[in-house]
């Protein structure tokens, strides 16, 4: 195996090696939700745990999900809005819906959330790639240093030519940002995994705001991967 | 205020009973806390000037952790105090008949030492059961036997309770 072999895409059976499907936590993360959840009483007041109010969301509650049948798992405020539009409270009401604290009891009815589709849209998934890592260049400072760092990327980058131009950091960050969103956009780089995408943002606030050197030689390494004109589902690490 | 802590007594609480909907876009279950099934709302008859403050001030809260909604009594009867308090600045500036009462001197006591201790607060209450024989929600004065004389006097014990307290 070379430095440059893309493990999990080897791995992928002929169908998928054709269909260059995006790989994402996110479809695993909705595996394992319940296909439907009826709410009683107590689990409609667990869900509010932490609330000021009664009102019960769509956001809570899938939360409440998450937190529950995925614990490890850690979305983020992108990912979480993602998976709330895959549920949807469905009520059957004979009369109307009374929750009642006296006697805890949720009656009248039956609430249920219920799964819209066991897996993601690749639409949604594509919407998703690189967006954490974009996020995280926000946070990106630059010292002088940095400065020249911050160009080095963005020559790796390309088309980023008034960003290498500028002294002003914030400027840089805002053009790497901005050719970053295209980038992911028009899928130049053809990267077909949302966590790897992710990293990609990271990496480059890493070596810019502190010289990490394995977060460049890793962002260096998937940019030669780009020239294999193939889709990208995996790399080899330097950590 | 002691009046007004001993009337908080009568109030009660609503029941912690819900109705749920689902809003029309279907992402959430709304349960208005504040309108439960059984709503308490206390009621004051004309006469009872004093709880009628109570009643304006009544507000509950839903405590989830309880499970049950929950009330201030101190707080209720603090604020119906409060309106006691502020009355008196109104009596004045409605009937004082000066041209300008806001430059009077018991109005300037009243609006800005006013005392506040209890001692105080409890003989104010008496006071405002007394005005309020002769003036509306308002304070402005009704027409009545005997109002002048009525304002005469409460602008009296004013000053005399301004002799007595502002020291």
């Amino acid at each position: 195996m070379g430095v440059f072999d893309d493990k999990k895409f080897d791995e992928l059976d002929w169908i998928s090696q054709a269909t260059e499907p995006i790989d994402s936590k996110m479809n695993e993360v909705l595996g394992l939700m319940p296909e439907s959840l009826t709410l009683d009483f107590n689990l409609y007041t667990k869900m509010l745990s932490n609330s000021y109010g009664l009102d019960l969301s769509l956001e809570k509650a899938v939360a409440y999900c998450l937190n529950e049948y995925s614990p490890d798992v850690n979305l983020s405020w992108d990912q979480k809005n993602v998976m709330r539009d895959m549920f949807e409270f469905q009520i059957n009401v004979d009369e109307a819906l009374i929750l009642d604290f006296e006697n805890g009891t949720l009656s009248g009815g039956e609430i249920k959330l219920v799964k819209l589709a066991s897996t993601m849209d690749e639409k949604v998934l594509e919407s998703l790639l690189g967006k954490e890592g974009i996020m995280a260049v926000s946070s990106m400072y630059c010292t002088q240093a940095g400065l020249s760092r911050a160009n080095e990327i963005m020559d790796l980058l390309g088309n980023c030519e008034e960003g290498m131009r500028t002294r002003s950091d914030r400027r840089k960050r805002r053009i790497i940002q901005t050719r970053l969103t295209n980038l992911f956009k028009a899928n130049e780089w053809n990267i077909r995994d949302t966590e790897l995408a992710n990293k990609v943002g990271f990496w480059i606030r890493d070596y810019v705001s502190s010289g990490n050197l394995a977060a460049f030689s890793n962002f260096c390494r998937l940019k030669v991967m780009t020239h294999k004109n193939q889709p990208i589902y995996s790399m080899e690490e330097v950590v | 205020m002691t009046e007004l802590l001993a009337l908080t007594e009568r109030l009660s609480i609503s029941r912690p009973v819900f109705r749920l909907q689902l809003q029309p876009n279907g992402r959430m279950l709304d349960a208005n806390t504040s309108h439960p099934v059984y709503r308490y709302r206390p009621e004051a008859t004309e006469d009872e000037i004093l709880f009628k403050l109570i009643v304006r001030r009544y507000c509950e809260t839903f405590s989830l952790d309880e499970g049950k909604f929950r009330i201030s009594k101190e707080e209720i009867a603090r604020s119906a105090m409060s309106d006691i308090r502020s009355s008196v600045t109104k009596f004045l500036e409605h009937n004082l008949g000066m041209r300008s009462p806001k430059q009077s001197k018991v109005y300037r006591w009243a609006y800005r030492s006013l005392p506040n201790n209890k001692e105080f607060n409890d003989v104010l209450v008496i006071l405002y059961k007394y005005m309020r024989t002769f003036c509306n929600e308002d304070m402005r004065a009704l027409t009545v036997e005997n109002k002048d004389e009525h304002i005469k006097n409460t602008v009296a014990i004013l000053e005399a309770m301004q002799e007595k307290y502002d020291k």
